[in-house]
């Protein structure tokens, strides 16, 4: 027997953008970082004709291969290096300049369209002459990010899950060997530098958690269109792939839990409807490093709650759209180079 | 010694802007829509090109 652990398995993605959702990423674009979860899951799905008249009974006679689903997660440690990654994949668009520093916004659809920049994803169990598993979903796109921060000690108080989707195309085997891991610069909950609406939380020592992202709420269905494509090129029977992944309705999310204090204003806030910049920064080092700007928030929910037994507030904000600034941008520094271009 | 680093930007009427990056300015152009602009393509010196072209002639002149 040849049976493989789970402890086997290793994953690359596209640190590139491919050139388009049917080109995979070349091994020279592809990286290695570790994460906490394991298989991205392929699924060809499969029709029976059981429901059919005609045949004269109930049973199935016949199957049909009629599209293919590529969905995974990738959950981790946060860093710098896949903050970097989730920002310019996540928002869709990004500048270089210089490099390493990475400026990233949400894409504008008059000029920018609402496909993200693809990536193709690998993982595999024992690459090589035998595998075990080893495969490559081909135009993957960020469908969601949430990066989360908490109290206490250990990694896990600083946390990144990305959701993605793909076309459905997959090759398997890879025909690439996946790099060596590329080493990370961790972003610990202990560097966090928050200001929301003037309240700077850390200098007061008030934040419990904190945790903001985006949805791109990634339109699946609709990348099945007149002529998008067969897994196998030229087989009518081989199952449908997406042909494109277009952003559906994106939403940006920030909450948090504060404590309260006398004077504390986030009940003033809501009351008042009052808006400012939340800034929110995650630090390992001046090269290694995030901030990301949220251009307009007002708090929509402040409800009581507990922390460790203290006088809590939950706090949940609407990103607003600036009307100069847009909603969100981000600058995210690491020493890898080429992250999304 | 720092040195400031500039990209250029094009707008999407095709205006083109030196850039320090990273900058609010450079995020508050990106939501925009303008793009990084790609680097202009090298001009063929005149040279090379009266000398593709005299090279035709003399083809022509040939086959003539």
């Amino acid at each position: 027997m040849s049976l493989a652990r789970t402890q086997e398995y290793i994953n690359g993605w596209g640190k590139v953008k491919q050139a388009d959702i049917a080109t995979a990423n070349l091994l020279a674009g592809i990286w290695r970082l570790s994460k906490l979860n394991a298989w991205a899951q392929r699924k060809l799905n499969v029709e029976s004709d059981a429901d059919e008249l005609g045949k004269g009974h109930e049973f199935q006679t016949a199957s049909y291969k009629t599209s293919w689903d590529c969905t995974g997660a990738i959950e981790k440690y946060l860093s710098s290096e896949i903050a970097a990654w989730a920002f310019a994949f996540g928002l869709g668009k990004v500048v270089e300049s210089p490099a390493g520093t990475y400026t990233c916004t949400p894409l504008a659809p008059v000029t920018d369209g609402l496909e993200l920049p693809y990536f193709s994803f690998l993982q595999a169990a024992r690459q090589g002459a035998s595998p075990v598993e080893d495969e490559m979903m081909v135009g993957c796109a960020v469908n969601d990010f949430n990066i989360a921060v908490a109290y206490g000690p250990g990694r896990a108080n600083s946390k990144i899950t990305i959701n993605w989707v793909g076309s459905g195309k997959l090759v398997q085997p890879s025909a690439i060997t996946i790099p060596a891991a590329t080493a990370e610069h961790l972003l610990p909950s202990a560097s966090l530098a928050l200001t929301l609406i003037g309240i700077d939380y850390v200098t007061l020592k008030r934040i419990v958690s904190l945790e903001f992202g985006w949805n791109n709420n990634i339109m699946m269905d609709f990348g099945f269109f007149p002529g998008s494509g067969f897994q196998d090129t030229g087989d009518g029977v081989s199952g449908a792939i997406r042909g494109r992944l277009l952003c559906g309705n994106r939403v940006p999310h920030l909450r948090y839990v504060a404590l309260v204090e006398y004077g504390s204003t986030e009940w003033t806030k809501l009351k008042g409807a009052t808006t400012g910049t939340a800034v929110i920064t995650l630090t390992n080092s001046a090269t290694e490093t995030f901030t990301a700007t949220f251009q307009q928030v007002k708090i929509m929910v402040a409800d009581h709650a507990e922390a460790e037994g203290f006088c809590a507030v939950t706090v949940e904000c609407a990103p607003e759209y600036h009307s100069s600034n847009a909603v969100l941008s981000v600058v995210a520094k690491t020493a890898v180079t080429g992250i999304g271009q | 010694m720092n040195t400031v680093n500039t990209i250029l930007m094009r707008s999407p009427e095709g205006e083109a802007k030196e850039v320090e990056a990273p900058s609010e300015e450079l995020a508050r152009l990106m939501n925009a829509g303008w793009q990084r602009a790609e680097q202009a393509p090298r001009k063929e010196p005149e040279g090379a090109k009266q000398h593709v072209a005299s090279k035709d002639a003399g083809i022509h002149q040939r086959v003539g």
